[in-house]
């Protein structure tokens, strides 16, 4: 098979690089693991502060929704129950059915391959019943089961609390969110405002002690300054944050950089988020996960990277449109991740060499401290 | 305990599958994966932890973790987070590592 942008996966980042390549005339194939296009957005019933302005009015599956319509009409070939598992000598990529194996040959790949929860372990964390925040999210919002009846968030993020309101809608009983440190990692105060009024503990400066029960878990044991408290569940969400997903990475030889910010090993990436392996392109949260507007943006940006490099936008064109996107990121990292944005900055240049990002004129960005 | 009526997306009724799980025969509605059907029905443990011999269950719900390994008719240490429930499916639990040798 033949393609000029191979896409791997077919989330938010790799359905933003697919309309900007495609609606430019180019011939454009998604592969993705599961058997829909859309990846996390389509359990997501909240809205996001952090997303670009023209999607913060609404929901994630109903962003998916849009975002899949707004690519349809460039036939766009979708290979949904299909992963990448290998390198062919000549370069072209193994993709595989779960069958049979066969090679793609691709002018350009894109590898918007997301995040993956982070474990939060103690004992017997592994029981039954434990599970990630976004397995939680994933049974009820998209398969529509419901995991239990009583339920514990460990983390404090704002996917905790959403998902705490969310679990306490469809009926769960919620008996908290425990946070370890004195302070919860969540800034808005609206959203603990709604979680306070539906009567669910925030229990700060409280730890996790260990996991009871017999195949699967019952108790959960936590201590505060107030001694040990005994919890019973029938299931414990964990939010533990997340990592940028590597084994495509690792397929492709491309070389990578430690950022904790940006949540661990990242792939390197120039300004046109190009990695280390000569027409491998990177976007969305395997970039490093700053904002939601980052999925979005940084998949616009490989798309328009990839357009330039193949002679279908001019590069002045292609300059002006970059700078936008750019900014776009900008204009909501500064409000809520400025840290993540010069991370992301840093790591550029880490790979570029010194001053590398000045070259985004007219921004007016500084990496502070 | 499945979820008809959902507060922000609303009501969906979907037509039946039905398959087996250690030989019982359940059903749920279409479009779920082996391990949420399982959940429907209350079966959280999907199998045993291949060193230590604990349960195991459905961790991450996103193919990564492989905690629900499932045994989906005759094929062993499947993803049941990541493969559809369909009608005559045969699921067991993952007791063991598979036989490479047969």
């Amino acid at each position: 098979m033949e393609t000029d942008v191979l896409i791997i996966g077919g989330g938010p980042a790799g359905l933003s690089a697919a309309y900007e390549t495609a609606s430019r005339g180019l011939n454009v194939t998604i592969i993705e693991e599961t058997w829909y296009l859309g990846g996390q957005l389509v359990q997501q019933t909240q809205s996001f502060e952090d997303m670009p302005n023209h999607y913060r009015q609404l929901c994630g599956f109903e962003i998916a929704e849009n975002l899949i319509k707004k690519v349809e009409p460039f036939g766009i070939h979708v290979l949904t129950d299909h992963t990448l598992i290998g390198l062919y000598e000549n370069g072209e990529m193994g993709i595989s059915n779960d069958r049979d194996v066969f090679p793609v040959k691709a002018s350009k790949i894109i590898m918007a391959t997301g995040a993956a929860e982070i474990a939060v372990p103690f004992p017997k964390w592994t029981l039954p019943g434990i599970m990630t925040a976004g397995a939680a999210q994933i049974l009820i919002n998209r398969d529509r089961v419901l995991p239990g009846t009583k339920t514990i968030l460990i983390g404090s993020s704002s996917f905790a609390f959403e998902l705490a309101k969310q679990l306490h809608e469809v009926g769960i009983e919620v008996k908290g969110i425990v946070e370890q440190q004195s302070d919860i990692v969540l800034q808005n105060n609206c959203l603990i405002d709604e979680i306070e009024k539906l009567n669910i503990p925030i229990l700060k400066n409280t730890k996790v002690i260990e996991a009871e029960g017999k195949g699967q878990v019952e108790t959960l044991v936590i201590e505060s300054n107030q001694g040990p408290q005994r919890i019973d569940v029938d299931f414990v969400c964990l939010d533990g944050g997340r990592n940028p997903i590597l084994e495509a990475f690792l397929i492709a030889n491309c070389s990578l950089s430690y950022r904790k910010i940006l949540g661990g090993w990242v792939p390197d990436y120039d300004l046109n988020f190009e990695t280390s392996s000569e027409g491998v392109y990177v976007a969305g949260n395997s970039t490093g996960i700053t904002s939601k507007a980052a999925i979005f943006l940084t998949g616009s940006l490989s798309g328009i990277s990839v357009c330039e490099s193949l002679g279908k936008i001019n590069s002045t064109e292609a300059s002006q449109m970059k700078n936008l996107f750019w900014e776009e990121l900008y204009q909501v990292e500064q409000q809520v991740n400025l840290e993540g944005w010069n991370s992301r900055l840093k790591h550029i240049e880490g790979y570029m060499g010194p001053n590398s990002h000045q070259s985004l004129s007219g921004i007016g960005r500084k990496i502070n401290g | 305990m499945e979820i008809t009526n959902h507060p922000t997306l609303g009501k969906q009724i979907d037509e039946e599958v039905t398959f087996t799980f250690e030989g019982m025969p359940l059903t749920v509605q279409k479009g779920k994966t082996v391990a949420a059907a399982l959940m429907t029905h209350r079966v959280r443990k999907l199998g045993v932890s291949r060193k230590l011999i604990q349960p195991r269950g459905l961790f991450c719900a996103n193919g990564r973790c492989c905690s629900c390994f499932m045994t989906i008719d005759g094929k062993e240490h499947v993803r049941s987070c990541m493969t559809l429930v369909q009608n005559g499916m045969n699921v067991l639990q993952n007791n063991s590592d598979p036989n490479v040798r047969k």
